[in-house]
C-alpha cells in the first residue's frame, strides 16, 4: 500500500486556478520531490494531502485514510514544514520547540538537541527577530524532532545560505537513510535532482511528469561535444557514423549524440583526428523538465 | 475536546495583554467608585436642588410684587373713583361744611366702601370670604391708601409710615370751588398726571415693603418652610438661602421697576387712537405678569415640583457606576481585549499560518476551535471576576448605605458586563473563525463591537438615567441599534426583573455566535 496516494485530486478555485485530476503515488520510503514554478500548485497539493482543505474532487489518502475526513489521525504521523513560516506567538525557539513537543506528547528532545547543534541554531533567539534561514531551521527541528515516519516540506531552502543548504539536504538524505518517507517541494531542479528518489513535475495545477532520477542519471544516451583544431577536420567528422544533433561551424564545433557502449568506437575514430577539447553535455532534470514542457508547448502549437 | 498545550499557548501569547487590561479596568473602576463614592455626589444632588427652589422662589417673589404693584395702584384708582362721586353726590350745602363732609366721606369710602369693593373682587378671584387671601388681598390695598392704620406694621419693619393719602387742604378748596358752582374740579384733580404720578411711586415703595413685611413675617415663614420640607429643603438650609427682608424688597424693587418699565415701553409704542388700543394694553399686561394668582409656595408649579422630585430620587451613583462605567467606560478596554484575542486565537494564526503548527501535531479542529472558545471565555470571565471583587471592595470602603448601590446589584452589574462581553465575543469568534484573514475579521467584528459601545455612549444621552432636563430624546434612538442595551443597569439597580431575560438574551446571542463560528472553523480550506 502507497504511504501517500492521491487518485484525482482536483481543488478548483475557479478561473483556471487550482489543481486537477493530481494522481500521484508515493511509496513507503521513498524521498519524492516536487518541482514547479510559483503558483503551479504545489502547495495546494501539499495542503490536500495534510487534510486542511477540502478537495473539489477525488481524494487523498495518508496511509489508508483519506485526509480530509482524517486529517488528526493522518498528521500524527507526518512532520510538516510550512512554506510560510510563522510561528505561534511564544517569544524565543526555545519556548516553541517545547510547546511543540508538549502537542506531540514528546518527552526526549536529545534527537531536537542534536539537530539544532548540527544546524548550528541558536534557540534562544526570539521568534520575531530570527532571520528567514534561522526560522527555517527552527521549522526543520520542529517537524523533524518527534521522528515522525512521514515528513513534508514545502519548499524549505528558500532562504538559506548555499552552505546552510548543504547541511539541510544531507539532514534530509540522513532521514530517507533511515527510511522515511518525504515529499519536498522546491523550484530548484538541482536541489530535488541531488537529493530524490523521483520528482514530479507540476505545471498549471497538471502533474506534467514524474521523472526518475535514477533512469535521467544512467541514460544509455549520452551527447558530447568535440572541437576540432581545424576545419579539414571538422568537415571530414561530418562523414562520420554519428548522429549529430548540432553544427558549430565557426568554432568548428560538433555534438553528438550516442549510447554509452558506443564511447569506444568514438575515442577510436577520434584518434586519427587532432582534438581541441571534448566533453560530456550532462542530462540533467531541468534539462529533462524543459523538453517535456517544450514539447508540450510544440504540441499545443501544431494544433 | 480539550488541549492542554493549546490552552497554554494561548495563555502565553495573550497573557500580558490581558494582564494590563485587567489592571486598568480595574484600576478604573476603583477610582471611579472610591472618588464619585466620597460623598460629592451627593452634595451635587443637593445643589441643583437648591438651586431649582431658589429659582422658584424668586419668580415668585417677582411675580408677586408685580401683583401687589397693581393691586395697589388699582386700589388707589378705584379709591379716588368712589371717593369723588361718594363726595359729589353728596355736595355739602354750605362752604362751612366742606371739612367735615370731606372727612365723613373719606372715612365711609375708607372703612366701608372701598373693603366691600375689594372684598367683591376677591370674590370675583375666586377667594372665599374670610379666606387668608382675601385678607391679604384687603391688606396689601389698604396698607398703601389708609397707611396710618397700619402703622404698626410699618414701625415693625423699620420703615417710615408713608404720609397720609389724600392731601385734605387741597381737597377742600376743591369741594369748596365745586360747592361754589365750578363742577369737574374733583374730577380734573384726581385724572391729573401729577396724581397718576403720585400713585405709582407710593404703589411702588408701599407694594415692596408689604411684600417684604409678609414674606419674612414669621406665620408666613412658617408656612413656606412647612412647604418646603417636602423638597428636603431644612430651616437652616432656607436661612442659607439669605431671604431677608432687605434683599426680597431689593427683588421685589428690582422686578417692578422693571416691569413697569417695560409696560410703559411697550404701551407706548402702541397708537393711542386704534380701536382696540384697551385690549392690546391688556394682552401686554397679561404677557408681562404671566399668571399671578395663587398664594405664594401653595404649590410650586408642576413640572418644578416634577424636576425636584426626579432629581432628588436620582441615584447619581448608581449612574456613574452603572450606567457610566459599567455600560461604557468599562466596557472599552475588555472589549478592546475581546477583539484583539479573538482575532488572535483564530483568524490571526490561520493568517499567518502558525496554526500549521498545532493542525498538523494531531490537535483536532474541534479541539482548537473548543480550547480556544474556552480561553476566550474563561479569560473574560477571570476579568470581571476581578472586576466584582474590585467593585465589592470599593463599595465596602465606600459604604454601600451611603451609596445606595447592594452588593447584589453591585454583581449583577458584573454579570450584565460580562454578558455583553460574552454576546460581543460571540460575534467576534464567529468573525475569526469565519474569514481566513485577519483584517477582516478585525474590520467586522471589531467594527461591529466599537459601533456597539458608541452607540451605546449616544444612546445613554437619550436613555431615561438622564433626568429629563437635561435629556436628548433623540438620542434613544440608538439605543435600538446596539445589543449592549440588552444590559439593563437601571432594572439591576432599581430591582425590577426585566433584566433577567434580557440577559438570557444576551447569553443566546454569544452561544449562537460560538457555535456558528465553531462549525464554520471545522468544514472550511485552511490555507495553511
Amino acid at each position: 500500500m502507497s504511504v501517500i496516494e492521491t487518485e484525482h485530486l482536483t481543488k478548483d478555485y475557479g478561473s483556471g486556478k487550482g489543481i486537477f485530476d493530481i494522481n500521484l503515488k508515493i511509496e513507503q520510503g521513498q524521498m519524492i520531490g516536487f518541482a514547479g514554478t510559483n503558483g503551479s500548485g504545489k502547495t495546494t497539493t501539499i495542503r490536500s494531502i495534510l487534510g486542511f482543505i477540502k478537495p473539489t474532487d477525488g481524494q487523498v489518502k495518508v496511509n489508508g485514510l483519506t485526509s480530509w475526513e482524517h486529517s488528526s489521525e493522518i498528521v500524527k504521523n507526518i512532520g510538516y514544514v510550512p512554506g510560510e513560516i510563522a510561528f505561534p506567538d511564544l517569544g524565543t525557539g526555545t519556548k516553541f520547540l517545547k510547546s511543540q513537543a508538549e502537542f506531540l506528547g514528546l518527552q526526549d528532545m536529545s534527537y531536537a538537541n542534536s539537530l539544532i547543534e548540527r544546524l548550528q541554531l541558536d534557540v534562544r533567539a526570539n521568534l520575531k527577530r530570527m532571520s528567514k534561514g534561522m526560522k527555517q531551521k527552527t521549522a526543520l527541528v520542529a517537524a523533524l524532532m518527534a521522528y515522525l515516519p512521514i515528513i513534508i516540506l514545502d519548499e524549505p531552502t528558500t532562504g538559506l545560505d548555499p552552505l546552510m543548504r548543504v547541511t539541510f539536504l544531507d539532514i534530509l538524505k540522513e532521514e530517507h537513510a533511515k527510511g522515511k518517507t518525504i515529499l519536498i517541494s522546491s523550484h530548484s531542479f538541482e536541489e530535488l535532482e541531488s537529493t530524490c528518489d523521483k520528482v514530479a513535475l507540476i505545471n498549471h495545477g497538471h502533474i506534467v511528469d514524474i521523472a526518475d532520477i535514477y533512469k535521467i542519471k544512467n541514460r544509455k544516451e549520452k551527447e558530447f561535444k568535440i572541437e576540432f583544431l581545424d576545419e579539414k577536420d571538422y568537415v571530414r567528422f561530418l562523414s562520420e557514423q554519428f548522429q549529430i544533433i548540432r553544427k558549430q561551424e565557426q568554432y568548428n564545433q560538433v555534438t553528438i549524440r550516442l549510447n554509452s557502449n558506443d564511447t569506444d568506437k568514438l575515442l577510436n575514430v577520434l584518434k586519427s583526428y587532432s582534438v581541441k577539447f571534448i566533453s560530456e553535455i550532462p542530462y540533467t532534470l531541468e534539462k529533462h523538465f524543459k523538453n517535456i514542457l517544450m514539447n508540450e508547448k510544440g504540441g499545443k502549437n501544431n494544433v | 475536546m480539550f488541549s492542554k498545550a493549546l490552552f497554554k499557548q494561548s495563555c502565553k501569547a495573550n497573557g500580558i495583554m490581558w494582564a494590563i487590561i485587567t489592571f486598568a479596568v480595574c484600576f478604573m473602576l476603583a477610582c471611579v467608585m472610591l472618588i464619585s463614592g466620597s460623598g460629592s455626589i451627593g452634595r451635587t444632588v443637593h445643589a441643583v436642588e437648591d438651586e431649582i427652589v431658589q429659582q422658584e422662589i424668586e419668580s415668585a417673589v417677582s411675580s408677586r410684587a408685580i401683583n401687589y404693584f397693581k393691586l395697589q395702584s388699582n386700589g388707589m384708582k378705584q379709591f379716588d373713583d368712589l371717593f369723588v362721586s361718594t363726595l359729589e353726590n353728596q355736595l355739602p350745602e354750605t362752604s362751612q361744611d366742606v371739612q367735615t363732609r370731606v372727612e365723613e366721606v373719606y372715612t365711609q369710602v375708607s372703612t366701608e366702601l372701598m373693603p366691600a369693593a375689594l372684598a367683591e373682587y376677591a370674590a370675583e378671584l375666586g377667594y372665599q370670604q374670610g379666606s387668608n387671601e382675601q385678607q391679604e388681598l384687603i391688606a396689601c390695598v389698604m396698607s398703601a391708601i389708609t397707611s396710618e392704620a397700619f402703622e404698626e406694621f410699618y414701625q415693625k419693619n423699620n420703615e417710615p409710615v408713608p404720609p397720609a393719602y389724600m392731601d385734605f387742604e387741597e381737597i377742600n378748596s376743591l369741594v369748596l370751588k365745586e360747592v361754589q358752582g365750578s363742577s369737574g374740579e374733583l374730577q380734573k384733580y384726581f385724572s391729573s398726571e401729577e396724581h397718576q404720578e403720585f400713585i405709582k411711586k407710593r404703589s411702588q415703595s408701599c407694594a415692596m415693603i408689604f411684600l417684604a413685611g409678609n414674606i419674612t413675617a414669621q406665620e408666613n415663614v412658617d408656612k413656606m418652610l412647612e412647604e418646603l420640607a417636602k423638597y428636603d429643603i431644612s430651616p437652616i438650609k432656607y436661612l442659607s438661602f439669605g431671604y431677608t427682608y432687605t434683599r426680597i424688597k431689593q427683588l421685589a424693587a428690582n422686578s417692578i421697576i422693571e416691569y413697569s418699565g417695560r409696560f410703559e415701553y411697550e404701551v407706548g409704542n402702541l397708537d393711542k387712537s386704534q380701536s382696540d388700543y384697551d385690549e392690546k394694553v391688556k394682552e401686554i399686561d397679561e404677557q408681562l405678569i404671566g399668571d399671578i394668582s395663587g398664594s405664594l409656595l401653595s404649590s410650586l408649579p408642576e413640572e418644578v415640583a416634577q424636576a425636584l422630585e426626579e432629581i432628588g430620587q436620582l441615584n447619581l451613583y448608581g449612574i456613574v457606576v452603572g450606567s457610566i462605567f459599567y455600560k461604557m467606560a468599562g466596557l472599552l478596554l475588555p472589549i478592546i481585549y475581546m477583539i484583539m484575542a479573538s482575532n488572535n486565537l483564530i483568524a490571526g494564526q490561520v493568517d499567518s499560518g502558525s496554526m500549521a503548527y498545532v493542525l498538523s501535531t494531531s490537535t483536532k479542529r474541534q479541539t482548537v476551535v473548543f480550547t480556544q472558545a474556552l480561553f476566550l471565555i474563561g479569560s473574560l470571565f477571570v476579568m470581571f471576576a476581578c472586576t466584582t471583587v474590585t467593585s465589592c471592595i470599593c463599595l465596602a470602603i465606600v459604604g454601600a448605605a451611603e451609596t445606595g448601590i447592594t452588593y447584589k446589584a453591585l454583581i449583577l452589574l458584573n454579570v450584565g458586563a460580562f454578558l455583553v462581553l460574552f454576546a460581543l465575543s460571540g460575534l467576534c469568534f464567529l468573525t475569526s473563525c469565519w474569514f481566513d484573514r485577519s483584517k477582516r475579521s478585525m474590520a467586522i467584528g471589531g467594527g461591529l463591537s466599537i459601533f456597539s459601545l458608541v452607540a451605546a455612549m449616544l444612546g445613554l444621552f437619550g436613555s431615561s438615567v438622564i433626568p429629563s432636563v437635561l435629556r436628548l430624546d433623540e438620542l434613544n434612538f440608538f439605543n435600538y441599534t446596539t445589543v449592549i442595551s440588552l444590559f439593563n443597569s437601571i432594572s439591576i439597580l432599581n430591582g425590577s426583573l426585566t433584566f433577567i431575560w434580557q440577559f438570557s438574551i444576551l447569553l443566546v446571542l454569544g452561544l449562537v455566535g460560538y457555535i456558528v463560528g465553531a462549525l464554520r472553523f471545522i468544514k472550511k480550506d485552511l490555507p495553511l
